[in-house]
């Protein structure tokens, strides 16, 4: 699979998850999502299989949502990478008394800080440490700390909300 | 946190709705993008045989202004073309290489244009030294009334200093802001967890 509309269908919704951890805003999630695709279609002619179809989505993705984010930081928003993201179009009360693993996931997710967020949105997206290693260019022990640290946290945050 | 746990939170995860719309509209900007930087390469290229053939014509001239124009003209063309090419040979962003080698690799991008900016801050003053060396000697051998066009010439290349001297400083501002960023950016990646 090297086509690029082939990755698109196949890809997409990964896109899409890593594109909704940096960005809470639906309207500039959908940029985001935008930008990654074309960053996407820019280096697949360099693609050469060296690194595996998902690893190398996943790379692309992360680079774009941490160039978007620290572009965003120029103008006066919520978001800075390393501080947690406030949800734009709901309420941590409102996804609270939703009861919706998925959103509170989500939320969980986008108030991570950096160095937890990547490893935390490759572990859910089901990358074993030594493809996260790959995306994050870190040696496997130091991805294997950060997956463990990141579910941690996470577990933490989510506390009470998984049976 | 359980296996069972973890398996329930992935799914959750995964079961995010998407809507994966490849961005067509962006992809024909790009495509755009690419041709004309290719035209402009090709006019960086004309321009530069132009320069060294108007240096060239100026050396044929024989007298003292000309030649002394034509190699400065010759030599600056050089420079510059030599530059541009050592500019585009620097390594472009791979946004598919690894998460901390792309952010190493942009700040490294980023100081090699600050450092681009000390250089061509350098070359001003030593092209407004020149001009004035260049001044001075259109005034020993008769001034404006035999090489009329001299103080013109002058004047046209210190508009074109002051303007490279201007874009540079902006240049080198928003290149710093844009380094502290980036800094920023590969402090919070590896930060201990």
């Amino acid at each position: 699979m090297t086509s690029y509309d082939e990755i698109a269908r196949a890809y997409g919704p990964l896109i899409r998850r890593i594109a909704r951890s940096y960005e809470a805003n639906g309207a500039r999630a959908d940029e985001l999502v935008q930008d990654i695709h074309l960053a996407l279609w820019q280096a697949l002619p360099r693609y050469r299989g060296e690194a595996l179809v998902k690893t190398f989505v996943a790379r692309v993705a992360h680079n774009r949502a941490i160039s978007h984010v620290a572009r965003e930081a120029r103008e006066p928003r919520a978001v800075e990478l390393g501080e947690h993201i406030p949800a734009h179009d709901t309420s941590p009360e409102d996804v609270v008394a939703r009861g919706d693993l998925r959103a509170k996931l989500e939320a969980a997710v986008q108030q991570l800080p950096a160095n937890l967020k990547v490893a935390a949105t490759l572990a859910l997206e089901g990358f074993a440490p030594e493809e996260v290693a790959e995306v994050l260019g870190i040696g496997v022990s130091a991805a294997s700390v950060r997956l463990h640290r990141a579910k941690e946290r996470l577990k933490e945050m989510l506390k009470g909300s998984v049976t | 946190m359980s296996g069972t746990d973890w398996n329930e939170l992935e799914r959750a995860w995964q079961s995010l709705p998407s809507t994966a719309t490849p961005a067509v509209a962006e992809m024909q900007r790009a495509r755009r993008w690419q041709w004309w930087s290719v035209a402009y390469l090709w006019g960086e290229v004309v321009t530069a045989i132009c320069g060294f053939l108007a240096g060239g014509w100026l050396l044929s001239r024989g007298d003292t202004f000309s030649i002394v124009m034509g190699a400065s003209t010759i030599v600056f063309v050089a420079a510059v073309s030599t530059a541009s090419y050592w500019a585009r040979s620097l390594r472009g962003e791979r946004v598919d290489d690894p998460v901390m080698q792309t952010v190493a690799s942009a700040i490294q991008r980023v100081e090699t244009g600050l450092r681009l900016a000390r250089a061509t801050l350098w070359s001003v003053c030593a092209g407004l030294v020149w001009l004035a060396v260049l001044a001075a000697s259109v005034h020993l051998v008769g001034g404006a009334a035999e090489y009329p066009r001299g103080y013109v010439a002058i004047a046209v290349a210190l508009f074109w200093l002051a303007l490279v001297l201007a874009g540079t400083i902006v240049y080198q501002q928003r290149r710093a802001v844009d380094l502290a960023r980036l800094k920023a950016v590969e402090a919070a990646l590896k930060a201990e967890v």
